[in-house]
């Protein structure tokens, strides 16, 4: 799962503090949602893809996140197309009616609003990648401290993220044991098929009660709550390049917003 | 690593764990799960308890570590003293940095993402300094021969890594205690060894270890006293020497405990009219071929047992899983098979012997379809796999998983064993008759409207073999069948197996107890590094000792004795204590 994973590398990239990178992608999106003219937030993917390059992102990885995509985002350009009157658009190119169905008008700047989206879902789908790839979760759950998240509830996140190569591997084992015994997983009608899922749900799930227990026991003789002022032992901190970072993607998003505001970037 | 066994002239006054009168009931729960123990720990001690399954050993643990009284509820009587603390009235974090407990499953006692976080949590939960903290991490690591793996993922550790990181966990809050609830009762037997030499290192650096376990030969050899737990209750306490000689063979067999081989040699022999001294000791190996020697008469003739008729046996049967040159390569890259060809005939006994990551499992699930060939092919009574679903293959090859909660999932235990039967698309009559006669077979009958998850682990396991039985496969594949199991529980599987065999039942067990192999097997099939290594009957394969040192197996003592004593003229293909008591008690014979 790429979402998931750290990629080590030494990049600038890498080494912004974990709240630069979220600053960042908090810009990206703005930046992103405030234009709906396809070649601005093109150009905004351009600047993505190139950090995103930069950082050596696994493009094979996520083109196996994007594949299952595909069917759904021509569908959204489609429907974007017919979802538009003409009046809602500000260029007199974009109110063009290409085709009227039955009162229904595909619009330039309909279809133009679709492949908008089209290019939103993939900046969100790899500037998140990107964030998540080059933070340790060591960082993540030091942000978490930071803004003053309970303990109990940081603990939860980091143990459930712990576990997650574990149930799979054990999800694959329960998912064996039932074949064995003559559960096809392959065939049925859509309801069979959900059906079929109960008998790998219930031990994954009697499974991870009983996962919980056990950690609870281990948890508590490990010390879980011996003193109000657990040592931190690892800290964030902004550095030099990080305020200039920050400066840097404050000044792109303020250019940004002033464009939009003078009415460019819009259909 | 080698401690021997010695008294302890230490100060009897200097004990760190006193235990008195104490009884717990589980909330909700009629029987006292511990009733009335009372006992003393010696600072310093390595102190085995052992005992049948649901003896009351978890709950002894729980108990020394505070986790009953404070957090599991129940009605708690009697005292429990650590290292100068009455745990009922101390919260558990200050018992933690008394007395350590470290619990069956590896993979419950690990909260961090990497080695070093997993370590630093018991610290950090205190409030130590940060150097302080770094210092500990650093030292626990070292003493579980961890160094250097501390931005390693823990989830990509080792069964043995990951126990001994476990260990590294609770060293790390600085206990002079450690208790071990089987520490290495999930675990190869690499692992294993992994685990118990950490402990005997602990012991040596002068922690006082309480470890509950399974493994006699082991407890016999390094513990400094044994307690035995029955039925909540204390029933025998003392060395080595002293719970052999007051309990016996038997008494260790009443109690549900595996008598260890060389004792057990020795009882059976004196039960025939030979007579050692100190038959009543544990004895390794060495000094027990020792003993034995001097016995024999030197030179007698080599009666050689009829070692080929087996392949002949198995000659004209039909072939029940044919495999040619069969390659696994998983889509990680991972080689796990690299050309294995074998033949199992109908009605064979096999087991698949290896460590973990050798390739056995992989090997195995090919036979049920649930992995294919990259290359190769696997024939299922002539059929190939590659042309059949796993469900259309389970109709002939039955597959038991290690660990029944992984296929448990009906309101009822007759429902649990229909389920099979019902994918295989009997009706109604049909399945109800499969149900009863695998209930009926496992001996759990009056259970079967039961939910699973109110039996107890060893009937779990029972429903979970009878639920692959019901479907009536010709081959039955069963995946570590004694892991998790005391040794009665191992021992009525095993049974059960034996007589699926006798009925016709192909048996193909994947396992890493070599004592269950030598009496039940027929043939062994060492897998290593994704090859076979080698293959061949029982009696043969075990007594190629070296070869199978490669693949990180010893055989059970009982070979080892015999292959000692080969020089005297005793004849090797023993593989049970029965047989050597018959072929030495022939040999001394000769000589008395």
């Amino acid at each position: 799962m790429v979402f998931l994973e750290y990629l080590p590398g030494n990049s600038i990239f890498h080494r912004l503090d974990v709240r630069s990178k979220i600053f960042w992608l908090i810009a990206v999106l703005i930046l992103s949602f405030i234009f709906n003219d396809p070649l601005y937030v093109l150009g905004i993917m351009g600047s993505v893809l190139f950090i995103a390059f930069y950082i050596g992102l696994p493009f094979n990885r996520l083109r196996t996140m994007f594949q299952p995509l595909i069917p759904i985002m021509i569908c959204i350009v489609l429907f974007t197309g017919f979802g538009f009157q003409p009046d809602y658009f500000v260029r007199d190119a974009s109110r063009k009616v290409l085709l009227d169905l039955f009162g229904l008008p595909i619009t330039v700047g309909g279809i133009m609003i679709g492949i908008t989206f089209f290019i939103r879902l993939m900046i969100i789908i790899v500037s998140t990648s990107i964030v998540t790839l080059t933070t340790r979760f060591d960082d993540f759950i030091a942000l978490m401290r930071k803004i003053h998240f309970p303990y109990a509830l940081i603990l939860a996140v980091s143990i459930a993220f712990r576990f997650i190569p574990t149930l799979m591997k054990e999800l694959e084992t329960v998912m064996d044991a039932q074949q064995a015994r003559g559960l096809d997983l392959e065939r049925g009608k859509f309801i069979q098929k959900i059906k079929k899922r109960i008998p790998l749900m219930i031990p994954m799930l009697v499974g991870g009660i009983r996962h919980a227990e056990n950690l609870a026991i281990a948890i508590l003789v490990r010390g879980f709550g011996a003193s109000k002022n657990r040592t931190i032992l690892y800290d964030i901190s902004m550095s030099g390049i990080d305020y200039v970072a920050c400066a840097l993607i404050s000044l792109a998003t303020l250019i940004g917003v002033y464009i939009r505001l003078i009415g460019l970037g819009i259909l | 690593m080698y401690i021997t066994m010695h008294q302890r002239n230490s100060n009897h006054d200097d004990n760190i764990v006193e235990v008195d009168c104490l009884r717990f009931r589980y909330a909700g729960s009629e029987k006292f799960a511990l009733n009335g123990i009372s006992f003393k720990i010696r600072r310093g001690e390595f102190f085995t308890i052992m005992g049948q399954n649901g003896a009351g050993k978890t709950t002894l643990a729980l108990c020394l570590a505070g986790v009953i009284p404070h957090y599991i509820e129940g009605e708690f009587e009697g005292k429990v003293l650590v290292d100068g603390i009455d745990v009922a009235s101390h919260t558990i974090p200050e018992v933690t940095t008394k007395l350590g407990l470290i619990l069956q499953d590896p993979e419950d006692q690990i909260v961090g993402v990497t080695v070093k976080d997993d370590v630093a949590f018991g610290p950090c939960n205190l409030g130590l300094s940060k150097e302080i903290v770094l210092e500990r991490i650093k030292n626990a690591l070292k003493i579980v021969r961890l160094d250097g793996y501390e931005d390693r993922e823990t989830f990509a550790l080792s069964g043995g890594e990951k126990q001994r990181l476990a260990i590294a966990g609770i060293l790390a809050l600085g206990p002079n205690i450690i208790v071990a609830d089987e520490p290495t009762s999930q675990l190869d037997p690499v692992g294993k060894k992994e685990v118990f030499e950490t402990l005997l290192q602990l012991n040596k650096e002068g922690k006082t270890i309480i470890m509950i376990t399974h493994e006699t030969d082991w407890a016999m050899k390094y513990s400094h006293r044994i307690g035995i737990l029955s039925s909540g209750k204390l029933v025998a306490i003392g060395s080595p020497k002293e719970i052999l000689s007051k309990l016996g063979i038997d008494g260790l067999t009443r109690y549900g405990i595996r008598p260890p081989q060389m004792p057990h040699l020795f009882y059976r022999l004196s039960q025939k009219g030979v007579i050692l001294e100190n038959s009543d000791t544990w004895l390794n190996v060495e000094e027990a071929a020792y003993k034995l020697s001097k016995l024999i008469a030197k030179g007698s003739s080599k009666d050689v047992l009829p070692l080929n008729k087996y392949d002949k046996r198995y000659e004209d049967k039909e072939k029940a899983i044919v495999v040619e040159d069969l390659w696994h390569i998983y889509p990680n890259g991972i080689e796990a098979l690299k050309g294995v060809s074998l033949q199992i005939s109908k009605g064979e006994f096999v087991a698949i012997i290896g460590q973990n990551g050798s390739g056995k499992t992989t090997l195995v699930k090919h036979f049920n379809g649930l992995l294919k060939p990259t290359r190769g092919h696997v024939y299922v009574f002539g059929m190939d796999t590659k042309n059949v679903t796993v469900s259309a293959l389970s109709r002939l090859v039955g597959y038991v998983f290690q660990n029944p909660d992984n296929q448990l999932f009906a309101p009822s235990v007759k429902e649990e064993i229909a389920f099979g039967p019902k994918n295989l698309g009997y009706n109604q009559d049909e399945v109800e008759k499969m149900v009863e006669q695998a209930l009926d077979f496992v001996g759990l009958k009056g259970l079967e409207n039961e939910h699973p998850f109110r039996l107890s682990k060893a009937e779990r396991q029972l429903v979970a073999f009878a639920s692959v039985i019901a479907m009536r496969p010709k081959v039955i594949v069963v995946d570590e069948p004694t892991t998790g199991q005391d040794w009665a529980g191992t021992y009525k599987i095993m049974n059960m197996l034996k007589k699926l065999n006798e009925e016709g039942h192909t048996i193909i067990i994947v396992t890493h107890d070599m004592n269950i192999v030598a009496e039940y097997a027929e043939k062994i099939i060492v897998m290593h590094g994704g090859r076979i290594l080698m293959e061949g009957e029982t009696r043969k394969i075990f007594y190629e000792i070296e070869i199978l040192s490669r693949a990180y197996i010893e055989p059970p003592p009982i070979v080892l004795l015999i292959n000692h004593l080969e020089e005297y003229g005793v004849s090797p293909g023993i593989l049970t204590v029965e047989e050597a008591a018959t072929e030495l008690y022939r040999k001394i014979k000769g000589e008395l």
